[in-house]
């Protein structure tokens, strides 16, 4: 672990220089991809001062992930006061038979202790909910948002459950100990927490994540507007300069990389420009803003209207998407099948 | 060469009985290749022979052998396809022949194929040496095969020769046999020409190349010849013998057996059984046996890609320079527009052709069910061929329907009889015999319509006999019989591509199959899509694909775009492969769904 740290600072470094001689600013900052918080205290302190040393911060919404059960006060303190001020709480559910299912170390009473020592702390949390659970019924969910919305976060993400190959809960499924809701279930839940968190006042700014006005994620709004970004760490993605990279998945790539002072990247693919227009709109789409004709225009110098004329027209037919004057965006009704949408915005 | 050095013989096997591995040991052992040149299995060229290990396209070569006698020799081995569909070209390639080698499996004995090759060797009066294979392998039992030769086929089982050509024994043994037991080949030198067109393939530089056996004359370079059917007259530019690759000679005479080059221009010039004669001083008569080989099934093949079309007609143009055999007409489909009604003389050399257009010529096809020919008898007079189910005429304008019927001979152990006897009588089989082999195995006879044979017939025969049934069939003739045209609906369309003709008690069961087939491959729109079958406009059966209603997928930052774009990309790539019919895709097994009901 010390190791990687030592290598995942380096990289942090060198990216950091290449920032400063490009002049680009960072706005927003986001330690994911698992549970930062697993850290010592410690080697976090490390890690977020070196950012903060290294990287050209300009005001940045900073994020950090964390499973209720690793959130101790020692390590909520030298999060903020390294400057971190959203915490990204992964709850999953609240119910403690499901979250033991799930393999979740921590229970529902542990989830709340964590969100009020947060909530004193930050002036942002985001809650992550698992949706389709085994056994989770409608009423289930919506008596779980209830509470959360007691709690009162400023931000929330909805995900369904993707069965994992090989994980125990995906070997109960498949010997029929547990059974998923099925897809009516799981569309009519989809729609009663959408209504139910409209309600409560969180707008859903993406297929799976609300926030209060003003909060939506501006780290995961670069990613659906198609801006660049950069990753570090292990196996990290990035989308920088038309190209995605992606880093060495295999520790000892990675640790030789930056022991010679060399990016890990191990991928390069080249983003063509027909390409990028399509991300921007498989990405955009996901937005409730969905994709604007000018800043579309603005970005690839054509209208989008006339690059995917065809599409455009089939899916009004279909009424999956709708468009304004200024915007283009996905209906109620695409919504649920936005795969079949983005599906034909890709010409392959 | 004088004639009573010559040898011309070929194998006759079962599939898999070891025919292509004793063809490469003969070569071996008389030098024609050496053990380095030799690609295991010489003789059987196309990849999909190879994979599939039968024998397709017929191939010839010439052996030089000096034989205990201290003379030497010339063995003509001319290869024949081993299966049903090709028993035309088999007939022609043993009439080539004055003997054959008749290849049995040590542990497999004798197969229904292998007799229905048999019998055709004895109407051509071939010289037969029995060679029981594959002695080497645990399951050998020679003397039970010794037993059913002298039994089932009149052959003394002692003149039986022992093989392993996988393991080399024996091969010395078969080379004597050939020299001493089949009689050298007789036909007059100073008569006038006579050349049997045993097989022949289209060379993209010289045209159609005709392999004949010489039957009387002889043929020489700048020699005008007329090939007695079709009647064209041709200058030979080139004869010569397969050594194996081709050789140049001087001279081809009564006995030989090589190949002739003239410029001709296509394979339909050369058809299989035609005769090759002196344009000068032509035979007075051809020689007997010659058929045109009709398409006994047809299908349509339709480009995925509209924009195909012009290709698509320029492989089978291709390939039919090399394969007389094969026909193809322009057809239009209001389901899959512009596309081929193509003709074959059955189900394997259509997937040949099929899998050809798709390997060689890398055409994605939608392949329609294959179906047979009918013979409509209207109401107001006249008889009209059916090639395609679509085009049958209305219910009103009909008197009767003729389909073809085959003579299905079956070899079985007696303890599927029951079995077998229960799945002919399912595919509307008439019982006309069994008779006993030997005390286990028997053989049973019955004539069937061809159109149920080229369903599943031979799936279902061999798992229902666990794999121990073999089967042969010939065309019978056409019979009544009372049928009824089913289309299928999707979307209130009718898809004529997916019309099919059954027998009126089936019209139904089929129907509902189908339909039910249908719902599962056809992937969910993103709205209800009815399936129906119908007879006319009464609806026999109904399914639902119910509409596409979740498929998003929650979670995208930014390591899941390049994951999440190749997914969709697959999603994509795979609604390629389908036929936009409405509004709806139908992937191209859809097409082929009505073979595997029942």
């Amino acid at each position: 672990m010390q190791n990687y740290l030592q290598a995942l600072i380096k990289e942090i470094k060198i990216y950091g220089q290449q920032l400063q001689q490009a002049g680009i600013k960072v706005g927003t900052l986001y330690l994911g991809g698992g549970t930062p918080t697993v850290l010592t205290p410690q080697q976090l302190e490390m890690l977020l001062s070196a950012c903060r040393l290294y990287l050209p911060l300009d005001n940045p919404e900073w994020t950090v992930e964390a499973n209720p059960g690793t959130v101790t006060p020692e390590k909520i303190s030298i999060l903020v006061q390294n400057g971190v001020n959203r915490i990204s709480l992964g709850v999953q559910d609240l119910c403690d038979e499901r979250l033991a299912l799930l393999g979740r170390l921590h229970t529902a009473g542990q989830a709340e202790q964590a969100f009020l020592s947060c909530k004193d702390n930050f002036p942002v949390v985001s809650v992550d909910l698992m949706v389709g659970l085994p056994g989770q019924t409608k009423e289930d969910l919506l008596s779980t948002l209830a509470q959360i919305c007691r709690w009162g976060p400023q931000h929330l993400s909805l995900y369904g459950l993707m069965l994992e190959a090989e994980t125990p809960l995906h070997e109960a499924v498949e010997a029929g100990t547990v059974s998923l809701p099925g897809e009516d279930e799981n569309l009519a839940m989809f729609w009663a927490s959408r209504r139910f968190l409209s309600a409560c006042g969180y707008e859903a700014y993406e297929i799976a994540n609300f926030a209060q006005r003003g909060y939506s994620c501006r780290h995961n709004l670069t990613y659906w507007r198609n801006l660049p970004y950069v990753g570090l760490g292990l196996g990290a993605h990035s989308f920088w300069q038309h190209k995605r990279l992606v880093n060495a998945k295999d520790p000892e790539t990675y640790l030789a990389c930056l022991k010679q002072d060399r990016l890990p990247v191990a991928e390069v693919q080249p983003v063509s420009r027909e390409q990028e227009m399509e991300d921007t709109m498989i990405l955009g789409l996901r937005l409730r803003e969905g994709v604007s004709f000018a800043s579309f225009a603005s970005r690839f110098g054509i209208d989008l209207r006339h690059v995917f004329a065809a599409q455009i027209e089939h899916l009004l037919q279909l009424g999956l998407i709708e468009c304004n004057h200024r915007v283009i965006r996905l209906t109620d009704a695409g919504l649920p099948v936005a795969n079949y949408v983005f599906a034909e915005f890709l010409t392959v | 060469m004088q004639q009573k050095h010559i040898r011309n013989f070929c194998i006759i096997a079962h599939i898999d009985h070891g025919k292509s591995t004793l063809a490469d040991r003969l070569l071996e052992a008389t030098g024609a290749l050496s053990e380095r040149e030799m690609a295991d299995q010489v003789l059987d060229q196309m990849d999909l022979e190879r994979e599939r290990g039968i024998t397709i396209k017929l191939q010839a070569v010439r052996l030089k052998y000096r034989a205990h006698d201290g003379q030497d020799y010339i063995l003509n081995l001319i290869d024949t396809p081993g299966h049903v569909d090709f028993t035309y070209e088999v007939s022609r390639s043993l009439a080539a022949c004055e003997g054959a080698l008749l290849v049995v499996d040590a542990s497999q004995g004798i197969e229904a194929q292998t007799l229905a090759n048999v019998y055709l060797a004895l109407e051509n009066d071939l010289e037969i040496i029995p060679v029981i294979n594959k002695i080497d392998l645990p399951g050998a039992d020679v003397e039970k095969v010794k037993n059913e030769l002298e039994e089932i086929i009149g052959l003394p089982g002692e003149e039986a020769i022992l093989t392993s050509a996988k393991e080399g024994i024996g091969i010395e043994e078969v080379l004597e046999a050939v020299v001493k037991r089949i009689p050298p080949p007789q036909g007059n030198a100073g008569a006038p020409l006579q050349a049997l067109i045993f097989d022949s393939h289209y060379d993209p530089y010289r045209g159609a190349i005709a392999y004949v056996r010489i039957m009387a004359g002889q043929v020489r370079q700048r020699e005008r010849i007329k090939i007695m059917f079709s009647g064209k007259i041709f200058e030979v530019t080139e004869i010569g013998t397969f050594r194996p690759d081709m050789t140049a000679a001087g001279v081809l005479s009564a006995g030989e057996v090589g190949y002739i080059i003239a410029g001709m221009k296509d394979v339909k010039d050369t058809r299989v059984g035609d005769t090759i004669t002196s344009a000068e001083n032509p035979a007075p008569e051809p020689l007997p046996g010659y058929r045109r080989a009709n398409p006994m099934v047809y299908c349509g093949f339709y480009p995925v890609d509209n924009a195909d079309y012009e290709s698509l007609k320029d492989a089978l143009e291709k390939l039919n320079l090399n394969d007389a055999a094969l026909t193809y007409e322009p057809e239009t489909s209001e389901a899959l527009g512009f596309g081929f009604r193509c003709g074959f003389l059955g189900l394997l050399h259509m997937e040949i052709i099929q899998e050809r257009l798709e390997r060689e010529y890398e055409l994605a096809l939608i392949t329609t069910a294959p179906n047979v020919v009918y013979q409509v008898n209207l109401t107001r007079g006249g008889t009209i061929q059916i090639e395609n189910p679509a085009t049958m005429p209305k219910p009103t304008e009909i008197a009767s329907i003729e389909e073809p019927f085959v003579t299905a001979k079956v070899i079985v152990p007696h303890d599927y009889v029951g079995p077998v006897m229960e799945l002919c009588q399912e595919k509307r089989g008439v019982f006309v015999n069994m008779e006993y082999l030997d005390p286990t195995r028997a053989a049973l006879t019955y004539e069937i319509p061809l159109s149920e044979i080229i369903f599943d017939f031979f799936d279902l025969l061999k798992s229902r006999t666990r794999g121990f049934a073999s089967f042969d069939y010939e065309f019978l003739g056409y019979r009544e019989s009372e049928l009824v045209k089913v289309d299928i609906l999707i979307n209130q369309e009718v898809v004529d591509a997916l019309s099919f003709i059954a027998h009126v008690d089936r019209a139904y069961p089929r129907g509902r199959q189908l339909c039910s087939k249908l719902r599962k491959l056809i992937p969910r729109q993103m709205f209800d899509v009815p399936i129906q079958a119908a007879i006319g406009q009464k609806v026999i059966a109904r399914e639902t694909v119910k509409a596409l209603r979740k498929n998003v997928l929650e979670k995208c930052y930014g390591g899941d775009i390049t994951r999440k774009r190749k997914l969709l990309e697959r999603q994509k790539a795979g609604k390629k492969r389908m036929k936009q019919i409405g509004n709806v895709e139908i992937p191209q097994e859809a097409f082929m769904a009505v073979l595997s009901i029942d």
